[in-house]
Parts: C-alpha cells; structure tokens; sequence
C-alpha cells in the first residue's frame, strides 16, 4: 500500500531529525508567506519603475530603487513579531504548542532568533542588490556611521537603519507577546516604532541650538541602541508570563448574590429592538470592533490636528519636524479601515453566521461598508469645512498652499479604500493583508495620479478605477459568504489590476491615435521628392536687415529733447535698401537665396511704407526715386527669397509680395509704369503656380529637416497644440502632429494653386497653430480673410503658416503686367 | 457471541453482562470448555468500562459458571450448564410472576389471566422450541389445563 | 477473539492498597470577574480508573481542567497532577499526560505527517511509530494538509498525538461535541484502551450515555461545586425515581425519613416524582401506608436524570461519596 510505503519512509528520514530543526523549519514555514509577499511586491515595483523609465521622458514618479529594495527589511521587521507570535496566538495554536514538552524560554528564543535570521536574509539580499545594480548615488550612501553634513533627513545611512529595523523587529514581538488582539498589537507598534526618532526630535527641540543632521544621526542611533536594549528583556518577559499560567484576577467576588438579582442587572441585558434588516448588522459591527473604530477614528483625528497645526506655522523644527510623520496617520488609518471590513466580523467563517440565516449577499456587502464609509464621509467633510477656512497662500505656509482641495482628497480616499478593502477581502491572514494594502493603494494612487497629470485620464475614468475594486469584491460576495471564493477571487482581481492598469493606457493610446499619421506611401513619395530638392551647394546669403550694431549705440534719456529724440529714432531706424541687397546682386551668377529672420523683416516693411506714405505726401522726384530703390530692391529681394527652403523664409517672401503688389497697385501711377524699377517689380512678382511650387518645396524640405531626420528623428518644432496636450503624451504625439501640418500644408498649397475655396486645411491649421480660439474668428478663417491681406497681415513674427495663402491678392492681375 | 447492553437499565450493566453469559451457556450457545475473551477484548467490544467487564468477571466465577484456566484465560466450567439453566429457570419464574402480578394489580380477575396464559400456550405448544438442548419430558409439554 | 496476555486479564482488585491518587484538587477556588468559576473542589482521582466530570456548559469544568494543566493560576487552593504542582511545574505536568480538547488547534497548512514529525521531535523515540500506528488505524492519509481534513479526522489526528507518547494520565475535554457516532466510538475504545492497561482518563464530558459506558467515577459539578462525587455503579444503585400517585392534588406528602435525602421533587396532577437517595425497599411501604397515598411505583435512576436533578436547585447541599 502507498501509505506504507510513504510511513516507513517517514520513519527512516524523521527519526535522526533533531527538534531544533523541527522548530526551526515550522517558524520558517510561517514566515515564508510574508516573504513571498514582499518578493512580489518588490519585483512588481521595480518592474513598474522600469517600464516608467523606459516608456516616458518625462516621467514625474520613480521611486529610488535604493528605496524600494531598504523598505523591505523594515516591512520584514514589522510583520515578522505579529505574523510569529500574533497570529499565532490569534488562532490558538501556541496554546497547542505549549502542551508539548518545551519551555516557555525554548519557544520564545527560537521564534525571535528565526525572525532575526530572516531579517539578516532580507538585508543581505537588499544590500546585495543595491551593489550588484549600483542603485543609488554613492556621495550619498555611506559605509561609515555619521553623515555628512548637508543632506538633510539622510535616509541612507545603512547601520542606522540596519539597527533601527533590529529594534522595530523586536518591538514587534514585544507588542505581539503582550497584547492578544492583533490589530490593537499592531496599533501599538507604530509609536513604539517611532520611539527613537521621536526621542530624537525631543532632543533636538529641547537643545538650544539647531543640530546638524550628523549629530542627529548619533543620536537616532543611540536611542536604537538603548531601545533594543531595553525592548529585549521586556519582551523575554512578556513571552514567558503570556506561556506560563494566567494570573487569577483579583477582584472581591459579589457575595453570593443570585444571578438574576437587581444587582447584577446592566443595560446589557436588556435586548436591542431594530426597526429595519441592516441596522441590527450595523449595530453589531459598530458594538464588536468599538475599540478599532475608536482608534481608527483618533488616528484620524490626530493627523487633522497635525494638518491644522502645520498650516499655521512656517518652519520645521524641533517637535513639529515629526508633525509631517502624523500626517502619514491620516491614509494609514483610511487604508486600515478598507482592511476591516472584511476581518474580525467580515472575516468569512463569521459572515457565514448571516449567510445561514439568509441574509442577502447585497444586504451584508452594504452592512460591512458602511460604518467605514460613514466615517470617511465624515472626515471628508470636516476637512472640506477647514480647507475652505484657511489660505492656501505660500507666503503664509508653504504646507498651506499646497493643500489638495476636497475633490482630489476624495479621490485618493476612495483610491485607497477600495484597494484595501479589495486586499482584505482577497488575503486572508491579517498581518499580511496590513503589509500589502497600504503598498498597493500607495502604488495604486501614484499611478492614477501620474495618468490623470502625464496622460491626460479623464476624471470618469479616474472614478472607474476607483470603483473597480468596490464592484469586484460585490461581485465576489456570495462566494466570499459561502467560502468558496478562491479560484475566481484570482481572475476578479486579475481583471481590476488589469482595469486600472490597462485603462488610462489605453486612453492615452486612444488619445494619440486620434491624430492622424502619415500614409505610408505619402511620406516615401515626400522623402523622395525632398532629396531631389536638396541642393548642397545652393549658396546661402544673410541679407542684414536690422542692423543691431546700431541700435546698440542708442540710448534713452529721459531729460532729452523729445523731438531731438524723435529724429535720432527715425534716422537710426532708416535703412538703405540698396545696401541690404547688394550681396544678393553681386553673386547674381548663381542662384542665390536669401535669408531674412521674421522679426528682421518689419524693418524692411516699415522703412518701404515710410517711402510710400513720403511719396503720397511729397509726390516729387526725390520721393520717387526712393521708392524706386524699394522696388528694385524688393524686386531682387521677392525671388531669393522665394528659392529659399525655410517655412519662414516662403512667409516672409508672401509679406514682401502683399507688399509690393499693393504698391503696385495703388501707389505707382500709370505714367511711371514703364519704369525699370517698377518693371523689375512687376515682373519678380509670380504666379499661384510658382507661388504653389516654391511653398511645395519648402514644406518638404522643412519636413525632412527639420521635422525628421533620415534616421527617423522627430527634431523639436513648436506647435502650439502641443501645449495643451498631456505633458507625457507630448512625446508620441509630436510626429503625428507634424505629419497633419504637413499634409495639410501641402493640401493648401494645392487649393491655394487651385483657388477652391476648401476649409479643411484652413481648419486643421487653426487647430495646430492657434488651439483655443473659435475657428471662426480666427486667422484662417473667411472673415478675417476676406479682409485685404495687408491690412491683417503680421509682419513681425510669424504665428501660423499659411494665413496669406489662397487669399485675393494672390489672384490680383496688374494691369502693368501685360508688357510683355 | 454478541451483548446487547441497556444503559439506562434498571439493571447494573454488570449484572446484564453475566445474566447474558448465563443465558446464552443455557440455551448452548457458549459450550462447556469454550474460552471466553480477555476483559480487554470485550470490553472493547462492548464499549465499556473494563472494570466493569472484570467485575462480570468475577461475578460469573463467584457463581461457579467460568473458572481460570492457566495460561488462557476463563473458560467455561461443564458444570455451568446446569447452574445456567436453573438461573434462567429462576429469572423466567421471577418475569412470569412480575407479568402476573402487573396484570393482577391491574385489575385482571384469576379466571381472566389463566384464559390468556392458557391461550398463549396453546399456541406455543405446537412449535418448535428454539433451544438447542431441551431439559424437559415430553410429557410436561402435555396433559389436561386446569 | 484476540489473543492478549492473560496477564493484564487481572485488573486490580477494588480492596486492593491503591497506589497515590493521580490527581488531587484541595480546597480549589477561581473567581472570575464575572462569574466564580470554582468554589472550593475538593478531588481525588485514582489512578488506573477513568474519572468523568458532569457539569452543564461554563460550570467550570474547563477552568478546572485549565487550572490542573498549569494554564491558569487558582484564585486559592492548590492540586496535585502525577505527583507535581502544576503552577509550580506547568512543563512537568504536561510532559506527562496527553490532553485533548474540543476543536483542538493544530496547524492547518502542517500535513498530518509534519504534525507528527514536529511533535515525535520532542519525544522520544516510540512516539512516530506510535502515532503512525494510530493514524493509520484511522484510516488517514498522512499526506493530508490539517486544514482539508473533517472535524472527526481532526481529533482523531489531536487524539493520536496525544497519546503516541503513552501517557499516564488522559485528559479529554469534550472532545467528541459536534462529531459523528463512529469518531465517538474511535474515542471511547481509546480511552477504554487506556484504563485497560492501567492508566488514567479523566473526561470532561456531558454525553451521558458515553460517560455511563466508560466511566468508574464520576462527579457533578454545578455552579462551581461538586454535588455528586463517587463510583458510577454505586451511585446509580443508590438513588431511585419515586413517583407517588395520591387521591387530591392538594395534597402533600410528608418527606421520606432519613437516611433517605430528596434530590428533586416535582408534581404534575395526581402525581409526585421524587429522585430519592438511599431509598430502601421499607420506605416503599411506609410510604403505601400514608394517608391520601395511591400507588408508589420506583425505578433506579438514570444518569441523565441524576445529571438534571442535581443540576437544578442551587442551594442543594454538596453530597460527597458514602465510601
């Protein structure tokens, strides 16, 4: 029979194994879930942090690894005292352990030699990580006890917190040896925790000078010290009276009173009356976990008061440095209210007690959330009332100003509770539950946080999120009820970290695939075309417009003449427009093209209508003969420019058009028309042709330089949409946003070319360059166009290309083109 | 052979265990010279007490009916039939009379229980008697009622 | 019919010079802030019988039980378990005796050959086969996980490891509430085991029917003190069940004389049931004599009714064994 084999193999194997190795082995295997635990949630952090790392530029959230791999001995050390001796405890197998033949010391010793084991493990493997990765900036990590000064809070200074997670391991067995209920053990253990560091901070506040923090590295150690040295007989003490006998209690007996006498009768027995279903299931989780509510509550409490207290005060020192730890009482105690709800009386062997009697899954789920609710409603509200009281001003406190309001209050709130009460539900030991909710909401919450900021998540899908874990352990509930929720809870909540992982990326995908990329075919063709275009031995001149060398000269005096000023303005401000172009006429053997920045342009354009208003004005030979020298300026100026293969450049040469066809037209009069210089003019303007072609080639030219590069580069151009994207999608969304310029550039070219009245491009170029505005009264649209197109053009910068394009002075004949 | 025990019985448990030893070496069913099982055993058997099993023990040696055979344990003696069957004869007197009495006490008059009495032997006569063994003339089963 | 060595056939006679009592309680008095637990037990259990404690729910009978195993330290008295003072020596009681409660807590993710593994280390050498032997009896799979197996397998497997070690005295604490007839049975042919070859069981129990099959002594404890203490046999024999049927229902019976004593006394209609002590065959007479008395039928008692009837007055003296 196999049951034979497999006991006499039992036999040979167990007999020589000694009951060290036993014990051993069992502390071992009761720890091994924590472990596990904190395996995992260390690999999924990292592994977040990876792929944070690797997917965003600019990413507002990572943890330093170094961090990440140092808090989990501290986790270790708090879950090891209650997870040894509490649980047990809890669930009253020490008392069976303490029929068998070992000694109270025995059984005491092992289990706090097996939790300091573990604690050397989890250490040597963090700190063997942290090298073997090289985490962490090695100016800040230290070998050596002190630390320097200047950094102040120093978290990593190693034997600090090696021995301060030895003292916290040993508080916790303290706690868990000395107090039975786990949850008031683990309460117990945070001040208990914090007791050097608080030590500390007396010290320092009652110093009467301020400390630097090498110093108070001393002295944080020195309490540690003293603290493990006291903890450690305590706790010997308190494990030994808990294992031996109970003591009587010593209370003078009622002498031989009835039992049904007036005097022993209490309002206890005197049974509730309840007028609906839930209120007597309400009743009872209020009246079973009085004291955790209590606690809960005053913890609560007290991280207001610290709020209250830290708003009013500007500067950190002394005590109320610790005044920003209490605030961390607020999310704890929010996350350990999720975990209540489904422990002590949701634990499902006791909910099982309303299942029998036919209460209703919804109607228990209900009962079980809502006093946790009601209390967090209630603290919503009172903050709600406090922030509207204070000043969120910086000048006041800089803790102040950075006050979240309720609404975003309520949303990490909910974040939490629902992760925790999901985690409560999902893990059954409560030590590890009380380890691994307030890890995941603090993930949970970053990760909700950076989508809604860097992703652009919508507020309802932040509300989705927060309510997924809510419908997932509803859902769960009658299984859950009936204890037989294992195999599905794993796929429920498989599908909520699914939800909440996968729905902001999904809208963030969503969002950038809303903008159009670039067929395929397109862009070769488009790539093709701009290689032919590359000209490297096109020769590029500068033409020198401004002429800031001698502005620089000039200077305001206030107590000057103000129309000597005026004329010093006016002849600083003048410009020989001969001068400017003549590098462009000494090289008129080869193609030139000439380069005129977009706020350089104004001058030429102020100076040419100054000559055209002197004109008007003077009508006489002078006067002319300067407009002359505009026009063949402009005249040789309009084709270099229009060779030229910037964006920039095509604009400034559609500026200089407008200009010269509206002189043109309204200032030449007829009998000067045969005028070299207006000839020269009339014949540099060109056609909706050429005009089309020339723009042609500079978008494509643009594109492949400065767009992309032949390495498939996306080089940086500002688009003003691109502001009003989410800060981490800018990234992926840039490309796709410069593809839709260009092709629909190149569409208006084409209508331009054309004169078909299409809006569509107009319309995506609104969008691109001027996001916000109605399109109606914009720049691209028909009112604003209709109007002449040099009373609305800007000649001083360029803020959209493609305003002047397909508007009427393109079309316009001159009656002095038809010389031939 | 198997006991049934009556707990709540009036009658010791002990008492029970030897008055079925009795019966049962009467009717034939435990012969002379069968070995009984060890106190343990049959306390184990029986769910009891092994004291009280001992105490049957005793009871039944006290009264002649099993002896200790060296070695083996209790056997029972070949002169325990005899003895076994006037018990019984002795216990079924004593329940015939109680039932007389109960029906006397009732109300009954003589002729009435003497009807029923002869009744039911009539019946009973002409059946097979279920012992094994029987001690009786065939001529007591006969004969004119009175 | 198995063959067993004549040898252990031969169980101590009851005259025979008893060795030292197993346990002994002096005077053992617990006052809980709500309720007083014990008031002043006096016990002395002796070794080689099975002992079984009577008493309704939170008579006391754990905390008694708690008190012998050196868990609880007594408000004042003192008691004696195999020789050693338990508040005194708590790992010296426990090493000697096997204990065994209702819903025993084990280790549930431990398979039932880990548990065994684990305890046998602490033991000597016999205990493995010992407890191997006994699991398989029960038909177990030792490859068991604690935490799959049924309410029943569970003691059985808390029996085992109690008694892989041979103690010398069992201490069993309602260990059979809430499970089927057959694991009752497992139960009560280990514990009739024990007393065969001579060691000590002392029961905590109210399945009466159990208590009336297995036990030698047994005591009543009501509401902190012992109201019957005495051998099973002679108990039982020695109170009756009287029911006097009278001609008025108004009228009253005149109590039997001593040494007769009335446990309880109840009426409905015509008639009167009495649970008398030491009631002789003359009182039945006497009793037939009196005025207005009918018919007066008896019967030996049954332990349940022994259990009610001491159970229900509160001012009824402590009777302790006429031995």
């Amino acid at each position: 029979m196999s049951t034979e084999a497999t006991l006499t193999a039992l036999t040979t194997t167990r007999h020589e194994a000694s009951s060290t190795a036993w014990f051993w082995w069992k502390e071992t295997r009761q720890l091994a879930p924590l472990v596990a635990l904190l395996a995992i949630v260390s690999l999924l952090i990292i592994v977040i942090n990876a792929i944070l790392g690797v997917a965003m530029d600019s990413f507002r959230m990572q943890l330093p690894h170094e961090v990440t791999m140092l808090v989990f001995p501290g986790l270790f050390a708090t879950g090891a005292g209650p997870l040894l001796v509490g649980q047990e405890r809890s669930q009253r197998t020490i008392d069976w352990l303490a029929l068998l033949p070992i000694s109270s010391k025995r059984i005491a010793t092992t289990k706090l030699l097996v939790g300091m084991a573990g604690l050397a493990t989890m250490w040597a493997f963090a700190l063997l990580v942290i090298t073997a990765f090289e985490l962490g900036q090695r100016d800040t990590s230290h070998w050596t006890i002190g630390g320097q000064t200047g950094y102040s809070g120093n978290p990593f200074s190693y034997p600090v917190w090696i021995s301060h997670s030895l003292f916290v391991l040993l508080a916790g067995f303290y706690v868990a040896w000395r107090i039975k209920n786990q949850f008031y053990s683990l309460i117990a253990l945070i001040p208990l925790a914090f007791a050097p560091l608080i030590a500390t901070s007396l010290v320092s506040e009652f110093a009467n000078r301020p400390m630097a923090t090498g110093q108070l590295d001393w002295i944080n150690l020195g309490f540690t010290l003293l603290g493990i040295v006291i903890v450690t007989p305590i706790s010997y003490r308190a494990a030994i009276r808990t294992l031996g006998a109970a003591e009587a209690p010593s209370v003078k007996p009622l002498v031989d009173v009835s039992p049904h006498s007036p005097a022993r009768e209490t309002n206890d027995a005197i049974p509730p009356t309840f007028a609906t279903h839930t209120a007597p299931i309400i009743w009872q989780s209020i009246h079973s976990a009085k004291g955790m509510l209590a606690i809960l509550i005053g913890m609560l409490l007290i991280s207001f008061l610290a709020a209250v207290q830290l708003a009013a005060v500007d500067r950190y020192r002394g005590i109320i440095g610790l005044l920003p730890w209490l605030l961390l009482l607020a999310p704890l105690a929010v996350c350990w209210l999720g975990i209540s709800v489904f422990k002590h009386d949701g634990a499902s062997e006791r909910v099982r007690f309303l299942a029998d009697r036919g209460v209703s899954p919804g109607k228990t789920y209900c009962a079980l959330h809502a006093v946790p609710i009601a209390i967090l409603c209630c603290s919503l509200l009172v903050y709600g009332l406090w922030n509207l009281t204070i000043v969120h001003r910086e000048a006041v406190s800089n803790f102040a100003a950075g006050l979240p309001s309720l609404v975003t209050m309520l949303m990490i709130v909910v974040w939490i509770y629902a992760i925790s009460q999901w985690v409560s539900q999902f893990v059954r030991t409560l030590i590890l539950s009380v380890i691994l909710a307030p890890i995941l909401s603090l993930v949970t919450v970053g990760w909700l946080v950076f989508a809604y900021l860097s992703l652009g998540f919508p507020i309802y899908g932040l509300i989705l999120c927060g309510l997924a874990p809510m419908v997932a352990t509803y859902v769960m509930m009658r299984r859950y009820m009936d204890t037989g929720d294992r195999p599905l809870t794993f796929v429920v909540g498989g599908g909520v970290v699914g939800l909440i992982v996968l729905l902001p990326i999904g809208f963030a995908a969503a969002h950038v695939l809303s903008v159009p990329a670039m067929d395929p075919t397109l862009r070769a063709e488009l790539l093709s075309e701009a290689q032919r275009h590359a000209e490297p031995n096109a020769r590029l001149v500068a033409v020198p417009v401004t002429g800031f060398a001698d502005d620089s000269a000039f200077r305001h005096d206030p107590l000057g003449d103000k129309m000597k000023e005026l004329q010093n303005y006016l002849h600083h401000y003048k410009m020989d427009p001969q001068q400017s172009v003549a590098p462009l006429k000494s090289n008129a053997s080869t193609e030139v093209v000439a380069l005129v920045g977009p706020w350089e342009y104004t001058r030429w354009h102020g100076n040419m209508m100054r000559a055209r208003i002197q004109w008007r004005q003077q009508q006489d030979d002078p006067a002319w003969s300067e407009l002359a020298q505009w026009l063949d300026a402009s005249a040789t100026l309009l084709p270099a420019l229009r060779r030229s293969t910037l964006l920039s450049g095509q604009e400034i040469a559609d500026r200089l058009e407008v200009l010269l066809i509206d002189t043109l037209q309204n200032d030449v009069p007829a009998e000067r028309a045969d005028e070299p210089a207006v000839q020269a003019a009339t014949q540099a303007i060109g056609t909706p042709a050429s005009r089309a072609a020339a723009r042609r080639r500079a978008v494509v030219v643009t594109w492949q330089h400065k767009f992309q590069d032949d390495r498939e580069r996306y080089l940086n151009h500002y688009l003003t949409v691109l502001e009003h994207q989410p800060p981490g999608l800018v990234g992926w969304m840039q490309p796709r946003f410069h593809d839709s310029l260009v092709t629909a550039m190149l569409e208006g070219i084409d209508a331009a070319a054309n004169r078909s009245d299409d809006i569509g491009w107009r319309w995506k170029l609104h969008q691109l360059h001027q996001t916000g505005d109605v399109f109606q009264t914009s720049r691209y649209a028909d009112d604003l166009r209709s109007l002449p197109a040099i009373e609305t053009m800007t000649v001083d910068r360029i803020n959209g290309y493609g305003q002047l394009w397909g508007r009427d002075w393109e079309y316009v004949e001159l009656n002095t083109r038809t010389q031939p | 052979m198997f006991f049934s025990i009556d707990v709540q019985s009036d009658v010791a448990i002990y008492l029970q265990l030897v008055r079925q030893v009795k019966f049962a070496i009467a009717a034939g069913t435990i012969r002379p010279g069968q070995l009984l099982p060890s106190v343990r055993a049959l306390s184990n058997q029986v769910a009891l007490n092994p004291n009280t099993v001992a105490r049957a023990f005793n009871q039944l040696q006290a009264d002649g009916v099993i002896e200790t055979l060296r070695g083996r344990g209790m056997v029972v003696r070949d002169a325990a039939v005899e003895i076994c069957r006037r018990e019984r004869e002795t216990v079924l007197n004593e329940r015939i009379g109680s039932v007389l009495a109960e029906a006397w006490h009732a109300g009954l008059s003589k002729k009435q229980i003497k009807t029923y009495v002869d009744d039911h032997l009539r019946q009973l006569v002409d059946t097979e008697p279920a012992v094994l063994v029987s001690s009786t003339e065939p001529s007591d089963n006969g004969g004119a009622e009175e | 019919m198995s063959s067993e060595a004549p040898a252990t056939d031969r169980l101590p006679e009851p005259n025979e010079t008893t060795m030292e009592p197993v346990i002994t309680t002096d005077a053992l008095t617990m006052h809980f802030r709500r309720c007083d637990a014990l008031m002043g037990v006096s016990l002395e259990i002796q070794p080689g019988t099975v002992f079984a404690l009577l008493g309704e729910n939170g008579a006391g009978k754990t905390t008694m039980i708690r008190i012998l195993t050196g868990f609880q330290k007594p408000t004042s008295g003192s008691c004696t378990v195999c020789g050693v003072n338990p508040l005194r020596d708590p790992q010296g009681v426990r090493r000697q005796i096997g204990y065994v409660s209702d819903a025993p807590a084990l280790y549930d993710w431990m398979t039932v050959a880990q548990i065994g593994g684990f305890t046998a280390s602490f033991y000597d050498a016999s205990f493995l086969p010992n407890y191997e032997a006994s699991i398989r009896r029960y038909e177990i799979r030792p490859e068991q996980k604690i935490r799959h197996l049924s309410k029943g397998q569970r003691a059985k497997v808390a029996l085992s490891l109690a008694l892989a070690h041979d103690p010398s005295l069992l201490i069993l604490d309602e260990p059979t509430s809430g499970l089927d007839p057959k694991v009752r049975r497992n139960f009560l042919e280990s514990m009739i085991d024990r007393a065969a070859t001579g060691r000590t069981v002392f029961l905590s129990s109210h399945q009466i029917s159990e208590v009336e099959r297995v036990a030698d002594t047994i005591a009543i404890l009501h509401h902190g003190r012992i109201r019957l203490h005495g051998p099973l046999a002679e108990l039982r024999e020695s109170i009756h069940e009287v029911v006097i049927d009278v001609d008025d229902p108004l009228r009253s019976i005149a109590a039997p004389p001593e040494p007769a004593e009335v446990l309880t006394e109840e009426t409905s209609g015509r008639s009167r049931q009495l649970f008398v002590r030491h009631f002789s065959p003359e009182m039945i007479h006497a009793l037939r004599e009196m005025p207005g008395v009918t018919e007066v039928r008896t019967r030996v008692a049954t332990l349940e009714e022994i259990f009610v009837a001491c159970t229900s007055h509160r001012t009824a003296p402590a009777m302790t064994a006429s031995i």
